[in-house]
C-alpha cells in the first residue's frame, strides 16, 4: 500500500486551478495532485480539499470528473456562514484544517490573489496555514509527489 | 451491454490499484460485468493510479478501468 505521511493538507480555490490551466505541464501537476489525494496517511482522498463555490468557479477551466479527482469538493461548512467574503471564508477554513493531523496547510492560489489574502486580518499571527502561489506552489506538489514516488517505489 | 436503470448512476472514481483490489477483496457489493477488467487491474504495477468507471446500483459494478496518465488528462482542461 502506498502511503505517505504529507507535511501539510492541500487547500486550494478557483484562481489557482485557472492559473495551472495557462500554464505549460499543467496535465502532469493534475496527475501529481491525484496521486498525492490518493495517497494521503492522514487524510486518504480528502488530503486535496476545494470549497464547492470555488470549484464552481472555474468550470470552464477543467473538467469537473478531474477536478473531483485532484481535490475533494466539499460543501461549506455551517461555521463559514458567518462570513461574507470567499477570502475570509477560504482563510478561516484553512485554518480549520489544521486542527487534524497533519495540523498545517498550504493555500493553493494565483501570484495576483496571493497578496490579497496575506492582508486579511484572519491571517494575522497564522502560522500553521501558508499562503503560497505560482512557481512555489509548483515545487511544493512536486516534492510532494517525489515523496510519493520514493514511497511506491520501495513498495515494489 | 450495460443497461441503465432509473435506480442506477453512473460515476467516474480514482483510486490507487492498492485501493481498489481491497475494495473488491473485502467489499462483496463491488461486482464486474467483465472479468477481463478484473484481470487488468491486478496486472498494474503497484501505486498506478487508475480512472475507473462505476454503475452504482446493487451491486456496485466496476465497468472500465484506465491509468491515469498524461494522455488521459489531456482533455482534462478546456
Amino acid at each position: 500500500m502506498v502511503s505517505v505521511a504529507y507535511s501539510h493538507r492541500l487547500l486550494c480555490d478557483s484562481e489557482f486551478i485557472i492559473w495551472l490551466s495557462q500554464q505549460v505541464g499543467r496535465e502532469t501537476i493534475l496527475s501529481y495532485l491525484m496521486h498525492i489525494k490518493s495517497s494521503s496517511q492522514d487524510c486518504k482522498r480528502e488530503h486535496n480539499i476545494i470549497l464547492k463555490q470555488e470549484a464552481e468557479a472555474c468550470n470552464e477551466k477543467i473538467e469537473n470528473k478531474y477536478m473531483g479527482g485532484a481535490f475533494k469538493i466539499v460543501e461549506e461548512p455551517s461555521f463559514l456562514i458567518k462570513y461574507d467574503d470567499l477570502i475570509s471564508k477560504t482563510l478561516v477554513f484553512g485554518i480549520s484544517l489544521t486542527e487534524d493531523p497533519p495540523f498545517k496547510c498550504y493555500l493553493l492560489t494565483s501570484p495576483e490573489k496571493e497578496m490579497e489574502y496575506k492582508k486579511s486580518k484572519h491571517y494575522e499571527n497564522v502560522t500553521t496555514l501558508q499562503i503560497i502561489s505560482g512557481e512555489k506552489a509548483i515545487r511544493i506538489i512536486k516534492s510532494f509527489f517525489n515523496a510519493f514516488s520514493y514511497a511506491r517505489d520501495i513498495g515494489r | 451491454m450495460v443497461i441503465m436503470t432509473a435506480e442506477e448512476t453512473f460515476l467516474t472514481d480514482f483510486e490507487l490499484k492498492e485501493d481498489i483490489i481491497e475494495s473488491y477483496s473485502n467489499n462483496p457489493d463491488i461486482k464486474f460485468d467483465d472479468l477481463n477488467v478484473k484481470k487488468k487491474i491486478e496486472a498494474f504495477p503497484s501505486g498506478t493510479l487508475l480512472e475507473i468507471n462505476k454503475k452504482i446500483g446493487s451491486p456496485i459494478t466496476i465497468l472500465s478501468v484506465k491509468e491515469v496518465n498524461e494522455a488521459l488528462l489531456s482533455s482534462a482542461f478546456k
